[in-house]
C-alpha cells in the first residue's frame, strides 16, 4: 500500500496549515486471524485488515483528538478541520505539549517479527485449536465441553508522526492459544480457561499443555462451597496474581498521583511491600508481548526497577502528566488503538521470581486458601482497597482440601504488599503483565 | 477499571486470558474510559455516500455462498461519535471518531466465517466475502431469497437530533455540572463530567431476504467525583442517557446527575468499614437491576443455553425463582439505551419473558442459535462492530414491579444492608456465581439505618439469590451500562423496582 510514513506527515502539516499550532499522527496498519473451535466445529474463522489514523492537534494549549477508519482525501481534510474547531472550544492548558525532547532510538533488534507466521498454513492453525479442544477431552473424563479453543496472530504497523520533525514507524506480529473448559461431575458445573499471548508462533507452548492447564483448574474448583467468615493466610496462584501487579500499576499512574487519586501517592522512595518484592517495568525485553521502541508518543521506552527490594522507586508518566508533576516522561504514554489518545500505562510489567517452589508455598500453610480464580472484584487503588470473589482451594496442614466458592477475600492494598511472605519461583512470561505465585501473610475472607 | 482494551498489537485484543466463563457490566464509566467511550450525532451522512445497491448486495451474498453454506450476510456500518471531557474545572478534550466498514458473514452447519473491510470498492468487497466463503466446503446449496426491505416499529423516536446542537451548549451543560458538583460540599477534590453523542448508520442484507437498515443514535452524559476527608477517599458516580434526543437534557437532570455521585463520594467518607457473612440485603430500583443481569441474564443467552455451559440450560419450565420475580428482556421500550429497532442480524427486536412469576420461560437467542436449537430468533443478535460477530445479548433486562411497600423493606429488616448505589459486577455462568462491586450502602439494625459502610460486595449463585427474593416493590426504573462479553461492549440498561434478598453474603473487609 502507499507510504504511511508520507501519508502520516502529510497529515500533520494539513492540520498545521488549518491553524494547529502542533500535532501529531498516529497511523495502524495491519491484518488478524481469530480461530475458534468449539465441539469440533470452527465456531468463528476470522480473517481481516483494518487500518485508521488518530490526529492529535494542540492549538496554542487547547487540545483536541479525533480518528478515522477513512482514509481517503476527503475524509482526513473534514477530520482535520474539525479537529481545529473542536480545539477552540477546549480550555488551554500549559501541559498540553509534544515530548519537548527525542533520543535517536538505538538499533538494537527487539525481534518483534515472526515472518513465518504467515506462511503457516491456515489448515495448520486451525489443527492446533481443535487438537487443543481434543487433549482437554482426553485429559479427564469430566472435561465434557468448551466454550472455545482459540488460536489467533495479527500483524500490525505503527507510524507515527508529528509537527517536530519526529517520524518513525515499528512493525509487530503476536499470536495466542488459548482454551475455556468446562468440567461436569456429580451436578456441578466449573469452566476455566487459560491463555498465553506470544510475539512468535515457536515460543507458544504446546497447546496440549494448555488444554491440561485449563482442565487442572476447572476439575480443582468444580462443586466449592463457602466457608466460614475468617482471616487468614491467602496463595495467588501464578495464573491470576497478576491482579496486584495491576493494583501498583494503577496506583503508579503519574496523573492519578498528582491528583491525590492513589493509594500510592507521596510513597515515593517509602517501603510499600516486603523486601522479597521486586517489579519491573521493561519496554525492551526481545520478544516482550509489549515490548515497542517507542511509546505511543514517540518517546523511547526503558527497563526501569519500578518496586525494589519492596521499595517503590518511581511512578509512571506521558509528557502531560509529566509536565503538570515537573517531571519528565518515562516512556510509558500507551494507546490502545489508534482511536485513543495517550495514556499511561506499564510495559512488560513483572514481578521477579522468587526462591520457593509453588509446593513448598502451600507446604508453609496450616490453614488457609489456595485463590484460582476471581468472579468479580479486584483492587480500588483511590481508596487502597481489595475486595474480590473468588474461586479456590482450602489448604490445611500443608495439604490441599476442598474447593472453595461464594466468598470474598478483603484486605487493604498497602497491607497485602507488604504481607507478601513468600514469591515462588513460577514466574513465566504470557502476556503483558507476569507474576509467579505468591504468599500473602493475612486477609479477610467472608464466607457465612 | 477498564473493562475492555483494544489493541492493534492483538495481543490483548481479545482479552483471551478470561480465566472462566466471565462476562460482566460495568454500570459507570471512570474517568480513564471516558474518552474512549464516545457516542454522537454528527451531520447524517448522506446514505449514498457508502450505501451498497441492492443488487451489489445480492452479488456479495452469492460471493460468500459460492463454495456452499446455509446462510450469508452482509453488514455495513457507519459510526460517527463525539466526546467530550471536563475535568480540574477545565474542558480538557473534543474528542470525534469516524468508524465505518463491511462484515461478511457465511454459516455452514455449525461453522462460520467472517471477513471485514474498511475499503468499500467492490473489488475489495468481493475478496472480503471469497474470504468468508472459505469456511464451506460443499456444493453451492442455498439460493440467496430476493431482498425485502424490513418494516418495523419505530421504538427510537428523536425529535431535536444531537448533531442539530452546537457545542456550546453541551459544554455549558457540563460546566454546571461541575458548578453543581463543586458546591455540594468543600470535600469534594475532583469533579469528572463526560458528554458523549454517537450517530450509527447501519445497513444489512442477508441469504433469507432480509433488508435492514437503520439509524441509531446513542448518548450519554456522565460524573464522577472523588471526596477526601483527611486520609479517606472515596468516589461516586452517575449517568443518564440513551437513544435521545437534545430535548433529553434539561436542568434538573443535570443537578440530579451531580449531586447524586457527590452524595454517594461525601455520604462514604463516613463510611466504617462493612462486616462480612450472610444478612438480609435491600437492592435500590434502577442500577440494582445489575442483580438480574449477573444472576440470570448472562446464564439465559442462546450460545450458553445451546452448548450446555449454562447453569439455568436444563431449566426450561422449572422453577429458578422466589414466585414474586417476573424478568423480561425488552428490546423494543421507546428510547432506551439497551433498544433498538431490529438487532444487528435484522431481526425484529421483541419483549422476551425470561422467567415469569418464579418459573424458567424463555431464553434469549440469535440466527445462529436459535437455528441449532430448532426456537426463532428472539432478536438478541447484536455485535459490537462491523470487526465482530454477532452473539446472543441483552437489550434492557427488567423485573416486573411487585405489591410490597418499600417502607416496610427497612423497617421488617432485622439485620442487613441496604445497598443505595453499584458500580457493576461479574459471573461466571456455568458455576451461577456472581459478585456484584457496592459503592454505596448502609447497615440496618432493627428496622433503622445505622451507619454507612464501604468496600462491601455481594457474592452468590444466581438461582440461590433469586429463591430468596421476599419483598417487591412496585417503582421500577432502569440504569445505563455496557455489557461485555467475550471481548465485545454493547450498550444496555438494567432496570428493577426495589427488592429484599432475605439472605445474601455480604464481603468486607471486617471480621
Amino acid at each position: 500500500m502507499e507510504d504511511f510514513n508520507k501519508f502520516a506527515g502529510s497529515i500533520v502539516d494539513k492540520a498545521i496549515k488549518a491553524g494547529a499550532t502542533s500535532a501529531e499522527a498516529y497511523i495502524n496498519d495491519g491484518n488478524e486471524l481469530d480461530i475458534e473451535i468449539s465441539m469440533g466445529k470452527i465456531q468463528k474463522l476470522l480473517r481481516s485488515g483494518s487500518k485508521g489514523v488518530g490526529l492529535r492537534i494542540f492549538k496554542n494549549g487547547r487540545r483536541a483528538f479525533v480518528s478515522s477508519s477513512d482514509l481517503s482525501e476527503k475524509a482526513v481534510n473534514s477530520l482535520v478541520h474539525k479537529a481545529v474547531i473542536f480545539a477552540d472550544e477546549a480550555t488551554p492548558e500549559e501541559y498540553n505539549t509534544l515530548p519537548p525532547e527525542y533520543t535517536k532510538a538505538p538499533v538494537e533488534d527487539l525481534e518483534l517479527i515472526d515472518n513465518s507466521i504467515e506462511s503457516i498454513p491456515l489448515d495448520r492453525k486451525i489443527s492446533i485449536a481443535k487438537e487443543m479442544e481434543q487433549a482437554a477431552f482426553d485429559f479427564d473424563k469430566r472435561i465434557t465441553k468448551t466454550r472455545a479453543s482459540s488460536y489467533g496472530d495479527s500483524r500490525y504497523t505503527t507510524y507515527l508522526t508529528n509537527s517536530d520533525g519526529l517520524a518513525v514507524s515499528y512493525t509487530s506480529t503476536s499470536c495466542y492459544l488459548g482454551i475455556s473448559v468446562t468440567a461436569e461431575d456429580k451436578g456441578h458445573k466449573q469452566s476455566n480457561g487459560y491463555g498465553v499471548g506470544k510475539r512468535f508462533f515457536a515460543d507458544l507452548p504446546e497447546n496440549k499443555w494448555i488444554a491440561e492447564e485449563a482442565s487442572k483448574g476447572a476439575l480443582m474448583t468444580i462443586g466449592g462451597d463457602k466457608v466460614k467468615t475468617q482471616k487468614v493466610p491467602v496463595v495467588f496462584d501464578r495464573t491470576l496474581s497478576t491482579i496486584l501487579l495491576g493494583a501498583i500499576a494503577g496506583g503508579i499512574n503519574g496523573e492519578r498521583v498528582f491528583r491525590d487519586q492513589s493509594f500510592l501517592k507521596g510513597k515515593l522512595n517509602e517501603k510499600i511491600a516486603s523486601d522479597l518484592v521486586t517489579v519491573i517495568d521493561d519496554g525492551r525485553m526481545k520478544r516482550g508481548a509489549r515490548s515497542r521502541p517507542f511509546d505511543g508518543e514517540g518517546v523511547l521506552t526503558n527497563s526501569k526497577p519500578v518496586v525494589e527490594n519492596g521499595i517503590l522507586k518511581t511512578y509512571l508518566y506521558n509528557t502531560y502528566s509529566a509536565n503538570k508533576a515537573g517531571t519528565k516522561s518515562t516512556g510509558n504514554a500507551s494507546r490502545g488503538s489508534y482511536t485513543g489518545t495517550p495514556g499511561i500505562g506499564p510495559l512488560n510489567f513483572y514481578m521477579q521470581k522468587g526462591n520457593t517452589s509453588k509446593e513448598n508455598i502451600i507446604k508453609s500453610v496450616k490453614n488457609g486458601l489456595l485463590i484460582l480464580d476471581f468472579v468479580g472484584g479486584g483492587p480500588n487503588t483511590l481508596t487502597g482497597d481489595f475486595s474480590a470473589g473468588i474461586a479456590g482451594v482450602w489448604i490445611k496442614n500443608g495439604k490441599l482440601g476442598q474447593p472453595v466458592a461464594k466468598v470474598t477475600v478483603a484486605g487493604k492494598l498497602l497491607d497485602m504488599l507488604t504481607g507478601i511472605e513468600a514469591v515462588g519461583d513460577d514466574l513465566l512470561f504470557e502476556g503483558g503483565t507476569n507474576c509467579p505465585t505468591i504468599k500473602i501473610k493475612e486477609m479477610t475472607v467472608s464466607g457465612t | 477499571m477498564r473493562l475492555f482494551e483494544e489493541s492493534a498489537q492483538g495481543l490483548t485484543r481479545r482479552e483471551f486470558m478470561s480465566k472462566s466463563a466471565k462476562t460482566g457490566l460495568l454500570i459507570y464509566s471512570a474517568p480513564a474510559i471516558a474518552g474512549a467511550f464516545s457516542s454522537g450525532c454528527s451531520q447524517k451522512t448522506p446514505v449514498n455516500e457508502f450505501d451498497l445497491s441492492q443488487e451489489n448486495l445480492m452479488k456479495l451474498i452469492k460471493t460468500a455462498l459460492s463454495r456452499g453454506g446455509d446462510f450469508a450476510e452482509v453488514y455495513v456500518e457507519h459510526r460517527e461519535t463525539t466526546s467530550m471531557s471536563l475535568s480540574e474545572d477545565k474542558i480538557k478534550s473534543l474528542n470525534y471518531s469516524i468508524s465505518q466498514g463491511v462484515g461478511i458473514r457465511v454459516i455452514s452447519g455449525e461453522e462460520t466465517g467472517y471477513a471485514y473491510t474498511d475499503d468499500f470498492s467492490m473489488d475489495e468487497l468481493q475478496k472480503t466475502a471469497e474470504t468468508a466463503s472459505a469456511i464451506a466446503h460443499g456444493k453451492v446449496k442455498v439460493a440467496s431469497a430476493d431482498l425485502t426491505k424490513l418494516v418495523y416499529p419505530e421504538n427510537i423516536n428523536v425529535i431535536t437530533s444531537l448533531n442539530t446542537i452546537d457545542e456550546k451548549k453541551k459544554i455549558q451543560m457540563m460546566k454546571q455540572a461541575n458548578e453543581y458538583c463543586r458546591s455540594y460540599s468543600n470535600y469534594i477534590k475532583d469533579v469528572y463530567v463526560n458528554y458523549s453523542e454517537e450517530f450509527k448508520n447501519v445497513f444489512l442484507a442477508n441469504s433469507n431476504g432480509v433488508y435492514f437498515t437503520d439509524e441509531q443514535p446513542l448518548t450519554r452524559f456522565s460524573t464522577y467525583v472523588n471526596a477526601i476527608k483527611g486520609d479517606v477517599r472515596q468516589s461516586g458516580s452517575d449517568s443518564i442517557g440513551g437513544r435521545e434526543g437534545w430535548e433529553m437534557y434539561n436542568p434538573e437532570k443535570i443537578e440530579k446527575v451531580a449531586s447524586k455521585a457527590s452524595k454517594t463520594a461525601v455520604g462514604m467518607l463516613d463510611s466504617k468499614e462493612c462486616p462480612s457473612g450472610e444478612m438480609a440485603v435491600i437492592m435500590p430500583n434502577g442500577w440494582g437491576g445489575v442483580l438480574l443481569h449477573e444472576a440470570i441474564g448472562h446464564g439465559f443467552e442462546g450460545d450458553f443455553i445451546r452448548k450446555g455451559t449454562s447453569v439455568f440450560s436444563d431449566k426450561l419450565g422449572k422453577r429458578v425463582a422466589d414466585p414474586k420475580v417476573t424478568v423480561v428482556d425488552d428490546g423494543t421500550i421507546k428510547n432506551k439505551r439497551g433498544t433498538l429497532n431490529a438487532d444487528d442480524e435484522g431481526t425484529l427486536t421483541q419483549k422476551t419473558v425470561l422467567i415469569e412469576n418464579g418459573i424458567c420461560r424463555g431464553f434469549m437467542y440469535d440466527l445462529f442459535n436459535s437455528k441449532l436449537s430448532n426456537v426463532k430468533s428472539t432478536g438478541n443478535g447484536r455485535r459490537q462492530s462491523f470487526r465482530h460477530t454477532p452473539l446472543p445479548r441483552m437489550t434492557n433486562t427488567i423485573m416486573q414491579g411487585g405489591t410490597d411497600s418499600i417502607d416496610d423493606m427497612v423497617s421488617n429488616t432485622k439485620y442487613g444492608l441496604n445497598v443505595k448505589q453499584l458500580s457493576g459486577g461479574s459471573v461466571d455462568i456455568t458455576s451461577g456465581n456472581f459478585v456484584f462491586n457496592v459503592t454505596e450502602a448502609y447497615m440496618v439494625e432493627n428496622g433503622k439505618e445505622t451507619y454507612p459502610v464501604r468496600g462491601a460486595s455481594l457474592i452468590g449463585k444466581g438461582s440461590d439469590v433469586l429463591e430468596k427474593i421476599d419483598l417487591v416493590g412496585g417503582d421500577v426504573d432502569t440504569g445505563d451500562g455496557s455489557c461485555g462479553k467475550d471481548g465485545q461492549s454493547v450498550p444496555v440498561t438494567v432496570g428493577q423496582p426495589e427488592l429484599r434478598i432475605s439472605k445474601c453474603t455480604v464481603g468486607g473487609t471486617k471480621t
